[in-house]
């Protein structure tokens, strides 16, 4: 590991929190980050916390500094974390390496998590992804819906991005594996288990699959976490089929207009009438895809395009 | 002494002085190392033992606390050199502890220590270090310097490999750049040293000095066979000052060795990987050769690095070792603290074998990782039992093959279950081909020691890649004469050939049941009497007599054979009142059945034919317990309405695993037969370490 993302490890990891041990969340590393950037110095820096002109730059109290102090005092036994996570597969990649997933960074810029745990291939995030997202309480039907169209959108050549959960993500990801296509899962808990389901074990040996954690390996579910991988989602797909949102309440319907509103990608909502959340989706921007539609994203995007513009020079 | 840092200099050289008084000076090396380790470098000891490789960790420690560093963790593989530096570190003012399996109840503790920055310096084993207590606190522990003794174990190419070595390895290539690593050695050739550099990082600084061991008197005897080398022990240890070390390659040449030694009046005691219970017979040899209360320890290499007795007086080799550097290390032990030790190679045709047999059979193959890790990867993750169920493969090569897949990182384990990992499967085969001709390389080098005309300290140090290596002047070669007469007396000899005529191996009853087929692991209710055995199969003698007459046509033991096993069982056969003999019966061969004949009728034994052999596979295609057990089951029955005496002497040809003899034991028992005494014409049982 470089030195720079050894320090962004020391400071941000939460393996081995406790009382004394309180890692920087990520908007903390972001401003400390900012701050030295400001003062063109490089997280290196860091080691020389001992020296005034250091501290008078930073322009940090005490217990900030011994906060940050701490953090890299545990940076060498650190490396027996990683270790452990190596011998199973599971690495990290910082904010400051160029595999680090590249569309979240460009999107996100300072809010994009201080790194991720991974296993699997990370040359996956160059693919052209269709992202699914859907809500916990889903029939059958739906999940037909979803076998069919992750089977199209693979045959035009996208692989699929999802959070991983039971339901229409994992649905989505075993039709894509299936296909002999591909899977790349922003996960929201539980990074190490869900590599020993054998499913999974063998899709990540045959380089077929990408999981990633911002969240340690080893953390259970958590609300929070889970609405902040939905953005992650949208931002690595070049669109994002909602195949089923409750109104008003839920992750996926959070996420979606999330994405609408930051137009991070475009949201593909299925267009059911007894579905209330989809309907109020698409009245709010999402584009309408019913079990008729080709899987063509990029026809689709570019059909919806020349409309939107035809539309405009129409009114202006 | 170059001084790049005068500041480092002034007060390395302040504590040097306040402990060793105001005319202490550091040896050659000594503050460059320290001063490399100062200025966060990596740094790279190759110093032979006795240089103060310690020293160089102790002062640095010391400025680096004084600086308010963190503390610095050394790993280092043995316990009894570990209490030795603990008293050193000790003496020079450092708060210091041990972290191994000595003090299992002080651990908590001494971990809250290390958590709370309280503590200056620990010493710790590998396996403790890796051990779960330990992992889930490591990463509280702020460590200022890390170091690594016996460096060499992590080398790729070093011999000494370890599972928990290899770790450290990885450890190493992720710490921070800027963490100050030292890793020392006193056994290391040219490519080791490159690759331990490359390990460590870009950068390294690299302190070498010359190997030559001056106390050492070296003699190398040319032994075709074990009487020759039995006779010259039984004649010439006696002569020998103290205590020593004998190397032998194999368990089962120990435990003879130390047989004989003791049966002609010679203290030994044998030391070789033992497992559970077995393992205090170790730790009993161990201090008993500690306290000089016997004359020698008759050892495997599991008598390993770093181990420390100042007085060894003398180390014979009963076997060629693989290669130099072992051998360096091995001859090493002897003559640290005392003015001379005699060093005593014995060679011969069949050391070869066995070596060549220990490289062949270094790797797994193909099949065997492979069925392993499909085995794991589609039952979600097993249990060793679990792996023995599923692939029909030994339990050492088992373990061998896991240990590799480990160290690749193919396979891990969390509590009892092994994963497969995420990590796509390569065999590294152009590797382990690299490896395996190296080490081919290296026991001709071998070869080319015990034939030199030259002399031997300098042919071992040259081969170590010694920048300036000079002869001895005090080894048979320099001396132009042995050190001890190459031959033994008359009576020496007699008496090792007779012990050697009546070896015989005992068959041990098996005491538990594997998991298999849906059954538990369990202890095992009707247990066979210990047995006994004539030979190990293919050995020269009645080994190879036996092989002979299963490949005779017809087959048939010899006469000699019958007449042999006889007088062998005879006082077992008066003093245990047995009756009868059966025989494992065979479908294939008759070979059995006529010999247990013959041998019932030599012996005044009454035959039987009690079993009966059922269609399955031959049980020599079965390579571990689970399945050997399964397959024995499944062989055999107990002949109907048969009635059986109260003690019986089961006969085969061959033992291997010892589970026919167990299921026809169970067999005989259940149907009132009460003791089961085993006997084998030969073992065909795997050379083990």
């Amino acid at each position: 590991m470089n030195d720079n993302s050894a320090i962004i490890f020391a400071l941000c990891s939460h393996i081995g929190e406790d009382e004394q041990i309180k890692p920087l969340e990520p908007r903390e590393w972001s401003d400390l980050a900012k701050k030295m950037m400001e003062r063109q110095m490089e997280p290196k820096a860091l080691y020389q916390l001992s020296d005034p002109e250091t501290r008078d730059a930073l322009d940090m109290d005490d217990a900030a500094l011994e906060r940050i102090g701490r953090l890299l005092n545990r940076e060498a036994s650190l490396a027996f974390a990683l270790n452990h996570l190596q011998d199973a597969g599971v690495y990290v990649v910082t904010r400051t390496d160029a595999q680090y997933p590249r569309r979240l960074k460009a999107a996100l810029g300072n809010t994009c998590p201080p790194l991720f745990y991974y296993a699997g291939d990370l040359s996956l995030l160059d693919r052209p992804a269709v992202g699914y997202a859907g809500s916990r309480l889903i029939t059958e039907e739906d999940l037909t819906f979803t076998r069919d169209t992750v089977a199209k959108t693979v045959r035009h050549g996208f692989i699929v991005v999802s959070g991983g959960a039971k339901g229409v993500d994992s649905t989505a990801e075993t039709a894509a594996l299936e296909k002999g296509s591909a899977a790349v899962s922003f996960l929201s808990d539980s990074l190490l288990r869900k590599i020993k389901v054998p499913q999974n074990l063998k899709a990540l040996q045959k380089k077929n699959m990408l999981l990633l954690s911002a969240v340690n390996p080893d953390a259970g579910f958590h609300a929070g976490t889970a609405m902040m991988r939905n953005r992650y989602i949208y931002i690595q797909s070049q669109a994002t089929v909602v195949v089923k949102s409750d109104y008003n309440k839920g992750g996926t319907w959070s996420g979606a207009v999330e994405s609408l509103k930051h137009q991070w990608a475009p949201v593909l909502c299925r267009n059911q009438a007894d579905i209330p959340g989809n309907q109020a989706l698409i009245n709010q921007g999402a584009i309408p895809i019913d079990s008729q539609w080709d899987g063509d994203v990029n026809q689709l995007l570019a059909s919806r395009n020349s409309t939107q513009t035809e539309q405009l020079s129409m009114f202006s | 002494m170059e001084i790049q840092n005068r500041a480092i200099y002034r007060q390395a050289y302040r504590i040097l002085v306040s402990l060793y008084g105001p005319d202490a000076a550091f040896r050659p090396g000594q503050y460059e190392a320290i001063e490399a380790t100062m200025i966060h470098r990596r740094t790279l000891v190759v110093q032979r033992t006795g240089w103060g490789k310690s020293l160089v960790y102790f002062i640095a420690t010391k400025l680096m606390r004084e600086e308010s560093g963190g503390m610095t963790l050394v790993v280092s593989p043995l316990l009894a050199l570990m209490q030795n530096q603990l008293e050193a570190a000790q003496k020079m003012g450092l708060s210091c502890d041990v972290l191994n399996s000595t003090v299992k109840d002080r651990r908590q503790d001494i971990l809250q220590s290390m958590v709370n920055n309280q503590l200056d310096l620990v010493l710790v084993t590998p396996e403790t270090l890796f051990s779960q207590d330990v992992q889930m606190q490591i990463c509280k522990i702020p460590i200022g310097l890390f170091v690594i003794d016996e460096a060499h174990c992590i080398s790729d190419w070093g011999h000494d490999f370890r599972l928990q070595y290899a770790r450290l390895r990885e450890i190493v290539r992720l710490l921070p750049l800027h963490v100050p690593v030292l890793a020392t050695t006193a056994t290391a050739n040219d490519r080791v040293i490159n690759d331990l550099a490359e390990q460590l990082g870009k950068d390294v600084f690299v302190s070498r000095g010359s190997l030559a061991r001056e106390s050492l008197w070296i003699q190398v005897l040319n032994m075709p066979n074990k009487i020759e080398r039995y006779a010259w022990m039984l004649e010439h240890i006696p002569h020998m000052p103290g205590s020593g070390i004998i190397y032998c390659l194999t368990q089962r040449d120990c435990d003879y060795l130390s047989d004989f030694l003791n049966k002609h009046g010679i203290s030994a005691r044998s030391y070789y990987s033992r497992d559970g219970l077995e393992e205090e017979k170790n730790r009993e040899a161990e201090e008993l050769f500690r306290r000089n209360q016997i004359k020698a320890l008759v050892a495997t290499i599991k008598l390993g690095m770093g181990y420390d007795k100042g007085d060894i007086a003398f180390v014979i080799h009963y076997q060629m070792p693989a290669n130099i550097v072992s051998y360096y290390q091995q001859i090493g032990r002897a003559g640290r603290n005392i003015e001379r030790a005699y060093v005593v190679l014995m060679h011969g045709q069949e050391d070869e074998e066995i070596i060549d047999y220990f490289i062949r059979t270094a790797f797994p193959t193909e099949k065997e990782t492979g069925d392993i890790l499909s085995a794991v990867t589609e039952a979600g993750g097993l249990t060793l039992a679990g792996i023995e169920q599923k692939v029909n493969i030994s339990r050492s090569r088992m373990d061998k093959a896991i240990t590799f897949l480990q160290n690749d990182g193919f396979l891990y384990k969390e509590d009892r279950l092994y994963y497969a990992s995420p990590k796509p499967y390569v065999y590294n085969r152009a590797h382990y081909d690299a490896v395996t001709a190296i080490r081919r390389q290296e026991m001709e080098q071998m070869k080319a020691l015990v034939r030199t005309k030259g002399c031997y300290s300098q042919f071992i140090i040259h081969a170590l890649d010694d920048p300036a290596p000079f002869p001895c002047g005090h080894c048979a070669n320099c001396l132009g004469r042995p050190i001890f007469p190459e031959t033994a007396s008359f009576s020496a000899r007699q008496a090792a050939a007779a012990y050697v005529d009546k070896m015989v191996l005992t068959i041990e009853p098996r005491k538990r049941w594997p998991a298999f087929a849906g059954h538990k692991a369990g202890k095992i209710q009707y247990q066979n009497m210990p047995g006994v055995c004539l030979s190990k199969y293919g050995d020269p003698g009645y080994g190879e007599l036996v092989r002979q007459g299963k490949y005779a046509k017809p087959a048939r033991f010899s006469d000699e054979l019958v007449g042999k096993s006889a007088s062998l069982l005879l006082p077992l056969i008066q003093e245990k009142r047995i009756t009868h003999a059966v025989a494992v019966p065979s479908l294939r061969s008759g070979i059995v059945m006529d010999f247990v004949k013959r041998l019932a009728a030599r012996c005044g034994l009454t035959y039987l034919e009690a079993l009966e052999k059922k269609p399955a596979e031959p049980q020599k295609t079965m390579e571990n317990s689970a399945h050997q057990c399964q397959n024995a089951f499944e062989s055999f029955s107990i002949r109907e309405g048969i009635s059986l005496p109260e003690r019986i002497i089961l006969v085969d040809d061959i033992v291997d695993s010892r589970w026919t003899m167990t299921v026809c034991g169970i067999l005989l028992m259940e149907h009132g037969c009460q003791e089961v005494y085993p006997f084998a014409l030969a073992d065909s049982s795997r050379t083990e370490v």
